[in-house]
């Protein structure tokens, strides 16, 4: 039982590093994408084709694929005025019930997602563009995200009730 | 006569103050005064209950009750019904566009089976007059075209500029102003009225008039649910709404062709605005490639050919663009 | 149920639910979905949360975002913005608190690149709050110093806000950007002075002078700069010659850093990760926010609060001095749920035909309500603004130091909305010069 515990901590939060490489990528590109076409367009009068198209469904990925990342250092914004003023073991419930909350809008989130991709997927959704690309495989990337997100929710929940750091352990401080 | 009590939500793509949507509150206005105040419709401006390209899917699921958004922004749901929506160099102007798309919706039959399937119903569409490039320097002969900058949007745009040899850029609404201001585009591409509105007089003053245009489309429909519209209000409702629906169609038609003409007089005279002489007309006809033979072809990839080129024929005869 | 009362049920739990430590873009977001279901029903629910999170994160115009962000990183971790406050730090060594009229200046120049005052906020945050506190500055103080001068970026041009105000009501663009510039100027003017007099009874809120530095040692520093000048050259040059729309001038400007970085050899492959990391969750937490605190205005729309909130106000009072005081309070409390582009697109409609009425003028009044606005993404426990600075802070300062350390700039902000106000001529005599 144990062991199998274990291995789920494990499995999610390679899931979490996956997206959140994807993520980094999708980073990557909008800058390059962007600066090409600024270059294409303004230098050689030859835009990148679907360049604003293919930014805005990167930038969906960008957002969606960190969340897990973002959750699993605790990232994600919290106004610790009242927490702050609480005795530990109180705060600690709290803390619970924020995972929960957590678990349930990100997986909410993931789980329309999921319904917005497949109606995508079904008429084969492309860019109003001129190079009209698939649309539905970001559709797809966005239910994936947010179901990261909410997984790794839920393996805080576990650790909470382990009565563990809920702090990912593989994870390097930031500087 | 018996209404039921409805209040309606109507979310609207674009703001309060343009020629269209004051159609569109006249519409609610009218409604509620014709059914004796049972039928009250509340309209949300400019994207504030939904994003353009959420609309379809708000109506559609029964989340809100009605919508304003060009079908151009679905071209995977609405191939056919979008079509007069989305290419330029069709219509000559308002009047014909509209005429035209409100036909072909009603008796196309595959447009009727295309709708049913999007499960969405348009009660009336409205119309927008013919688009011409809107510059900050004459464009008066097709060599003026090379290495402009010129709005574009969409898939059939960016081909009609690049034929021209300009270049065709994305910039977003709120950053025409500013970047016709500063030279990131040498041209917007709206037809007069909306250039009055977005007042890109201000940082463009050279016009086209007259023959010289690139065409009018037909614009936004209010959409309501089709399985909502066909199997839950009674009669007398779909008829009040036609009704009402066929007046302020009416009435979208007069006052935007009506106010092509006294917006551009109105840039002349007060803001300083010249109309160019552009001579080459004909030369743009040789150098593109009608948008509706782009839009036959790529139908035909769905298997929509037939009745693509059928639709086409029709306007085509019954609305020419060239006379 | 009386749409004023739902609203203040609803924004109540979204409140408790923030207090007790949700994270705030979940609890917008979870609240905001409880309440669609319980007031608008279960079809407008499911709808909304389907397509409202792609459609909000899909949007060309958010792109500048990201791109400011991952700039940010991108300088920093090339030294840039190190070796930009080590020169102001030297400069203004003999004055106490140097860095926070360094911050004020640099915050007002970079108002005029950027149209965004989030992007300002994170922007500064990632280049300003990890040398305020190297030299030992009240972390407190220089955090809301950063989330309060990030505000110049909507006053002075360009500015997305003026541009959605001059489409909502027909003014002039021109002359709305026109009529910001001094207002800025005014502000960031006032934020000096007002450091100074705050520094002045609290001189402990900014380290004492330790060192001065000889003029060659300054001369130094300013050698220094180069990278950080053609950073900005690129940006503003590229956006003022019409190279580039302002919302690609992220993209430039992130592709500038890497290239000086890669140029002068400071990066390393693993810093570069290090900084796209970064960028990556910066901005994936923002959204978050963003995201939900769209689904909370929608709900609020939809249940008619705004329309109340907005008529309730309007009905009380014809004065336009009242009127404005009505409008001030609108705008504090929305400002706390909703980000401050939704907000005048809710409001403006409403406010602009009671502005007419009263004879004010609008373009002058486009100036108040973006200042307004501004004001209220600064004010705790809620407000955009406050949320860029905390997601980029990575920590160095919590929420409770926040919203401590920006009440200063908010009695200062006071002062500015009053002058504004009271003097028409400073927002209205640009716009008539230049364009009559
Ligand atoms: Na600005
Ligand atoms: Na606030």
């Amino acid at each position: 039982m144990r062991y199998a515990l274990a291995w789920i901590d494990r499995a999610i939060g390679l899931l979490v590093r996956a997206a959140f490489t994807l993520a980094s990528i999708a980073m990557l590109a909008i800058m390059a994408i962007g600066t090409i076409d600024v270059i294409g367009t303004y230098l050689l009068h030859s835009p990148v084709p679907a360049g604003l198209e293919l930014q805005e469904v990167l930038l969906v990925l960008v957002i969606f694929l960190g969340l897990g990342h973002a959750q699993s250092r605790r990232e994600h914004i919290e106004v610790d005025i009242i927490t702050s003023m609480m005795g530990v073991g109180i705060r600690r419930w709290f803390e619970l019930f924020a995972l929960f909350a957590g678990a349930l809008a990100f997986g909410l989130i993931g789980w329309r997602a999921w319904d917005l991709a497949l109606a995508s997927w079904k008429v084969g959704e492309t860019a109003n563009a001129v190079f009209s690309f698939p649309i539905y495989p970001s559709k797809f990337l966005v239910a994936a995200g947010a179901s990261v997100a909410a997984l790794e929710c839920m393996r805080q929940i576990g650790r909470w009730f382990a009565s563990k750091s809920i702090q990912a352990p593989d994870q390097p401080e930031a500087e | 006569e018996d209404y039921p009590k409805l209040n309606l939500k109507l979310a609207h793509f674009v703001p309060a103050n343009i020629i269209g949507s004051q159609v569109d509150q006249w519409f609610a206005d009218e409604v509620e005064k014709r059914s004796g105040g049972n039928i009250k419709i509340k309209i949300f401006w400019s994207e504030s209950l939904g994003k353009s390209g959420e609309l379809l899917e708000l109506v559609r699921s029964g989340a809100i009750d009605m919508a304003a958004v060009s079908p151009a922004y679905f071209p995977n749901e609405l191939p056919l019904t979008g079509a007069t929506n989305s290419l330029m160099m069709q219509f000559k102007d308002g009047r014909d566009a509209l005429r035209v798309t409100q036909s072909l919706v009603d008796e196309t039959e595959e447009i009727q089976e295309e709708l049913k399937r999007a499960n969405v119903y348009p009660i009336y569409f409205h119309t927008l007059n013919t688009y011409r490039p809107f510059c900050t320097s004459p464009i008066e002969s097709i060599e003026d075209f090379q290495g402009k900058k010129m709005r574009s949007y969409g898939e059939y745009i960016p081909v009609m500029w690049q034929e021209l040899g300009a270049t065709g850029v994305n910039v977003l609404t709120n950053e025409l102003y500013e970047a016709l201001q500063r030279g990131t585009l040498d041209c917007a591409f709206y037809a007069h009225d909306l250039i009055k509105a977005t007042k890109l007089y201000e940082v463009a003053k050279f016009a086209w008039d007259g023959d010289n245009a690139l065409g009018a489309i037909p614009t936004w429909p209010i959409w309501v649910n089709w399985n909502t519209w066909n199997n839950e209000w009674p009669a007398n409702v779909r008829e009040l709404f036609t009704t009402v629906g066929k007046e302020a169609m009416a009435r979208d038609v007069e006052l935007t062709t009506a106010a092509e003409a006294d917006a551009l007089e109105w840039m002349v005279k007060e803001q300083g605005v010249q109309i160019v002489d552009f001579k080459d007309m004909d030369k743009v006809h040789e150098r593109t490639t009608d948008p509706a033979e782009l839009w036959i072809k790529k139908m035909e990839e769905r298997n929509l050919g037939d009745v693509a080129k059928k639709m086409v024929a029709y306007w085509r005869k019954e609305a020419p663009f060239k006379d | 149920m009386d749409p004023i009362l739902g609203g203040v049920l609803t924004i109540a739990v979204m409140l408790l639910f923030t207090a007790i430590g949700v994270p705030v873009g979940i609890s917008m977001a979870a609240v905001g979905f409880g309440g669609m279901i319980i007031f608008s029903g279960m079809p407008f629910a499911m709808g909304t949360l389907m397509t409202l999170p792609y459609s909000i994160g899909s949007q060309y115009a958010f792109i500048v975002v990201p791109m400011f962000i991952l700039m940010g990183s991108l300088a920093a971790k090339a030294g840039i913005t190190a070796e930009l406050y080590t020169a102001a730090y030297r400069l203004f060594s003999a004055v106490r608190g140097s860095l926070y009229y360094a911050t004020v200046l640099a915050s007002a120049a970079f108002g005029a690149v950027s149209g965004s005052t989030v992007v300002a906020s994170a922007v500064f945050t990632r280049m300003a709050l990890p040398e305020m506190l190297r030299f030992g500055y009240r972390g407190s103080i220089a955090a809301g110093c950063i989330a309060a001068a990030g505000t110049f970026a909507a006053l002075i041009p360009p500015s997305i806000s003026m541009v959605i105000y001059g489409i909502l009501t027909g003014e002039s663009i021109g002359s709305l950007l026109m009529a910001g510039l001094l207002p800025g100027i005014v502000t960031a003017i006032a934020y000096g002075i007002g450091i100074w007099v705050m520094l002045r009874i609290r001189p402990e809120w900014a380290p004492q002078s330790v060192k001065r530095f000889t003029a060659p040692e300054i001369l130094t520093s300013f050698r220094g700069l180069w990278p950080a000048m053609i950073l900005v050259m690129i940006v503003l040059g590229g956006i003022y010659s019409g190279v580039m729309p302002p919302s690609a001038a992220g993209t430039i400007g992130a592709a500038g850093a890497l290239a000086i970085g890669i140029f002068r050899r400071r990066l390393t492959t693993a810093s570069f990760w290090d900084a796209l990391r970064q960028s990556v969750s910066v901005t994936s937490v923002l959204f978050l926010i963003i995201i939900g605190g769209m689904l909370f205005t929608r709900l609020l729309l939809m249940m008619g609060f705004v329309d109340s909130l907005t008529e309730l106000v309007t009905d009380a009072g014809i004065h336009p001095v009242v009127f404005i005081i009505a409008v001030t309070l609108i705008y504090l409390v929305l400002g706390c749920f909703v980000d401050t582009v939704s907000m005048m697109v809710m409001t403006v409609p409403f406010l602009y035909p009671i502005v007419i009425s009263l004879d004010m003028n609008p373009i002058w009044f486009g100036v108040i309500v973006i200042k307004l606005i501004e004001i209220s993404a600064i004010t705790p426990p809620v407000g955009l603004n406050l949320y860029a600075v905390l997601g980029s802070a990575e920590k160095r300062v919590s929420a409770a130091q926040l919203f401590a350390g920006v009440l200063p700039f908010l009695i200062i902000e006071m002062v500015v909305l009053a002058i504004l106000f009271l003097v028409p001529e400073l927002s209205l005599w640009l716009p008539e010069l230049m364009i009559g």
